[in-house]
């Protein structure tokens, strides 16, 4: 008899708890973006791009279909329940891929939205966050080109911004740990936004959107470039998608390769090359009590891609002069980042901080208060080492 | 109290326990025991006939199951020879030495021994004067003969396959194995039916309380009888509630002898074409004949390939519904949305809907197995056809889950063995059952639970999921890895052989020298 009630009551044990969480597919709508905006109220706003299975129709199999839901609410967490009086199923966050502020809320200040992202099991870390320029409602609202959805193409263009560096992507593991280590100093998140173009590209999906709105009306583009300066948990300032290259250069951040344009007008001809395997590291030459003289030191290998106009014999003559110039114009692009930084906005998102809080704990402890200041006064040489590893397809010039 | 009695009193009576007789010198008292014993056995022939003109004798026989010719040649025109001058008839004896040529006579007083006789086809003969009888073997094999395997197919190794008859099986192993260590006992058992059983192993390589222990069960059974092996096993497997197999079922002599030379013991059974061979342990259950005869690559992919079909089929359905329905996170957005897609517009939940296509499945291969041969092709085309589109079509079942079912079901068929995969075939709905209102949690515990119950079970004393608990890292080398013959040296340890070594270690050194060339 014992033994039975003792195999009832672990019965009961690990059954009773039941499906008390169960969820039929046929009933969520996944969420794959997410925005916050902060209202003119002061209300949090919350939108979301949530992905809901259609089901079967006769010609066409497995339709998803996107829905756009909006909600505001005192809290994010409120906007977010609040979310549920419009939308017809239970919204999960476990796929949701990008996160998009506007630019008011991150004026506003972003550690709420930090502390959402990683406080709640359901985003993941490898969420990537974009700043827009105005509000992530009126961004979301950009209808899709290609792909299905909105956040399908903005995903491709996330994966194409690692070959271009002009785009950048912050997951929130590193938001975090930006937020964690330079709170004080800066940092810089990637920008996502729109334009109104009437150069659209062109699809077959795009058709019944051209119907309504004729080809020569504008119509809204979303692109991926640029990126968002956040000193103090708040948007200081944007930068343009070269200055944002700089600054990708400078801590390391480089995925792929870049390309360069260059006019040489004394010799009548311009190049561009493709940088790749490009390795930062910012060291610091003298470090006394009041001053600090920084070099950024950048290696790199280029391939020539194109020529325009007469070049002259290939020869190590020619290379050497193409690295010189290549490595002066990365070099200038450099400072113009870290000029920004120090003149214009005067937070050090560009990361000197971190390389020499590690390199000088000691020196660091003292300067840790005043930074800001002490920062804004180094003074920054480069020193770029550019190889010119071969010239693509062509021995010669093609008209030769 | 009167039912009790009665059942009592039917429980003491012998049921099945032939009256016997006792032999005498009259050959008429013996012929009316022996009539009156056979009354209304139509098949059961007499023959009267006198020998050498001056003593009367007579035969019997079951009909169909001797030689008739036989007892042409070899008895009656002998005994009743007359010309021939061969001295008189003082006993049984002299009959057997001096008159009949046949290659197998016995001689016997005991009536069980006589009647035992008859019906394994022999005759019986009783003469005037001699209270013993002689029985002569005039068996003639009637059934199938000896065919290719039919379940245990292989490719490339032997195509013999036992047959219901014990004899011509024993001929099969026999001519296999050509030492005097290889016994065959044989032991009668089933009240009516009066089966013979016979136990094969290798004397110094099997462990000898293994065939005492068998022995001894067998014994013990007191039933009307055994229809086939089949039906033997639920009486001597050591865990008689399990749904896990505890003996290999085989149907090949090959097989038969690479198990007898590892240790372990056949029981085989007259009227049965399957022969039992024990103790198994559970990773036998994914192990076909096959193996032995690839390379050791090729069958330790095939071992793990049949391994990776027992988690799906066990486990296919179960995460389908655990996945979906508690953890979508855990499946990649876009197959996400595809499922849900295929989902949407089904009424059924997940459960529901796996339940009713796994039910229709096995309903359809139940089907299949029952049904006439010439109509076969119809039950697949329903089946397949109609079950699978159609359901699909209507919007009642999404598509996902006919790949799920369907996954689950070729899987099971990949598990060698009919006994296993039928196994597999019930302990799929437990775990769906589990997973549909606990999810992985669910599944996870219920492993725990059947991890537990299959390593209590034992067969013949040896733990079911040898060697990996308890662990022996020399035998799992030899079972789940086929290595070269370098490392295959040893029998598995767990059956406790009395010789250990299977292979010499020279063996592998007679192949051609490092340069490739003969030396």
């Amino acid at each position: 008899m014992k033994k039975y009630l003792l195999f009832i009551l672990c019965f009961m044990c690990i059954f009773l708890s039941s499906c008390w969480d169960s969820k039929e597919l046929s009933d969520i709508g996944l969420v794959v973006m997410t925005g916050f905006d902060l209202d003119d109220d002061g209300l949090e706003r919350v939108t979301v791009l949530s992905v809901q299975p259609f089901g079967q129709t006769q010609n066409q199999e497995n339709v998803a279909t996107t829905w756009i839901g909006t909600a505001s609410g005192k809290s994010i967490f409120e906007a977010f329940r609040n979310l549920r009086r419009t939308s017809t199923r239970s919204l999960i966050w476990r796929h949701n891929k990008i996160i998009l502020i506007g630019e008011k809320k991150a004026m506003a200040g972003i550690s709420n939205i930090t502390d959402i992202l990683t406080r709640n099991a359901e985003f993941r870390y490898d969420n990537v966050i974009f700043i827009t320029p105005g509000e992530a409602h009126e961004m979301m609202q950009v209808p899709s080109n290609l792909e299905k959805s909105l956040f399908r193409e903005l995903l491709g263009m996330i994966e194409s911004a690692g070959e271009w560096a002009k785009g950048f992507a912050l997951d929130v593991k590193d938001l975090s740990l930006n937020s964690l280590a330079s709170y004080q100093h800066g940092f810089v998140i990637g920008t996502m936004g729109f334009y109104y173009t009437s150069k659209t590209p062109f699809t077959i999906d795009f058709q019944e959107y051209l119907k309504l709105f004729w080809k020569d009306t504008e119509q809204p583009i979303a692109y991926v470039s640029g990126g968002a300066v956040i000193d103090k948990d708040r948007l200081v300032g944007w930068l343009s998608p070269t200055e944002l290259r700089g600054y990708l250069i400078l801590n390391n951040n480089i995925d792929k390769t870049f390309s360069i344009y260059k006019d040489i007008y004394d010799l009548g001809y311009q190049i561009t090359a493709d940088i790749t395997e490009v390795k930062t590291e910012i060291l610091f030459r003298f470090v006394s009590d009041e001053e600090i003289h920084a070099t950024v030191k950048v290696k790199a290998k280029g391939f020539l891609t194109e020529i325009q106009g007469e070049a002259p014999q290939y020869d190590d003559a020619l290379y050497n002069k193409i690295e010189n110039i290549l490595a002066n114009e990365i070099a200038s692009e450099l400072s113009s980042v870290v000029k920004r930084a120090q003149d214009d906005l005067r937070t050090d998102f560009t990361g000197f901080h971190k390389s020499f809080s590690i390199k000088y704990p000691k020196q660091w402890e003292d300067f840790k208060g005043n930074w800001c200041e002490i920062f804004c006064r180094i003074p920054v040489s480069y020193d770029v080492d550019l190889k010119i590893r071969h010239r693509g397809l062509m021995s010669r010039n093609f008209y030769d | 109290m009167i039912f009790l009695k009665s059942l009592l009193k039917r429980k003491n009576q012998k049921l099945g326990s032939e009256e016997l007789f006792k032999l005498t010198t009259s050959l008429d008292k013996n012929k009316q025991n022996i009539e009156s014993l056979f009354d209304k056995c139509d098949d059961f022939i007499k023959r009267d006939f006198t020998i050498m003109r001056n003593r009367r004798a007579c035969l019997y026989y079951f009909d169909n199951m001797v030689s008739s010719e036989n007892i042409s040649r070899f008895i009656l025109e002998q005994l009743m020879e007359i010309d021939m001058d061969r001295g008189t008839i003082k006993n049984a004896e002299s009959i057997k030495n001096k008159l009949l040529p046949s290659h197998d006579v016995k001689i016997s007083k005991d009536t069980n021994e006589l009647l035992k006789a008859v019906y394994d086809g022999d005759c019986i003969i009783f003469i005037d004067g001699i209270d013993e009888a002689l029985i002569v073997n005039v068996r003639v094999a009637k059934g199938r003969t000896v065919g290719n395997p039919l379940i245990e197919v292989s490719a490339i190794g032997p195509q013999e396959g036992f047959v219901e008859d014990l004899h011509l099986n024993l001929a099969l192993l026999r001519k296999r194995i050509k030492t005097s260590k290889y016994k065959i006992e044989f032991s009668t058992n089933g009240r009516i039916t009066k089966n013979t059983f016979a136990i094969m192993y290798i004397e110094g390589i099997a462990k000898n309380d293994f065939v005492k222990e068998l022995k001894n069960r067998i014994e013990q059974i007191d039933t009307d009888g055994f229809i086939d092996s089949g039906h033997l096993r639920r009486f001597i497997s050591d865990n008689k509630l399990t749904i896990f197999p505890q003996e290999i079922i085989t149907e090949r002599p090959d097989r038969c002898v690479n198990h007898l030379l590892e240790g372990r013991v056949v029981v085989m059974l007259d009227g049965s074409a399957f022969a039992l061979i024990y103790p198994s342990v559970f990773i036998d259950l994914l192990k076909t004949a096959d193996e032995a005869y690839m390379s050791y690559y090729m069958s330790m992919f095939l071992l793990l390939l049949r391994f990776v079909a027992f988690l799906i089929s066990t486990f296919g359905a179960a995460l389908y519904i655990a996945l979906t329905i508690y953890n979508p996170g855990m499946i990649p957005t876009q197959l996400l949305i595809t499922i849900a897609s295929s989902r949407a517009g089904v009424p059924f939940p997940a459960f529901i809907e796996a339940f009713i296509m796994e039910f229709t499945f096995e309903i359809i291969r139940e089907a299949n197995i029952r049904i006439p041969k010439p109509i076969g092709p119809s039950i697949s085309i329903v089946g397949g056809l109609v079950i699978g589109q159609s359901v699909v079509q209507a919007g009642i079942v999404s598509q996902a889950m006919i790949i799920v079912v369907a996954l689950t079901a070729i899987s099971a068929f990949a598990v060698p063995g009919y006994t296993t995969n039928s196994a597999l075939r019930l302990i799929r709905f437990p775990f769906m059952i589990v997973a549909s209102f606990l999810g992985m949690y669910g599944i996870i515990s219920l492993l725990i639970v059947l991890l537990i119950h299959m390593a209590s079970i034992r067969s013949v004393g040896v733990p079911y999921l040898s060697p990996i608990t308890p662990i022996n890292i020399k035998d799992i080398q030899n079972i789940l890895f086929h290595g070269p013959p370098k490392l295959q040296v040893y029998r598995p340890s767990f059956l406790e052989p009395t010789d250990p070594v299977h292979t010499s270690r020279k063996s592998s050194k007679n192949t051609p020298g490092k340069k490739g060339r003969l030396e």
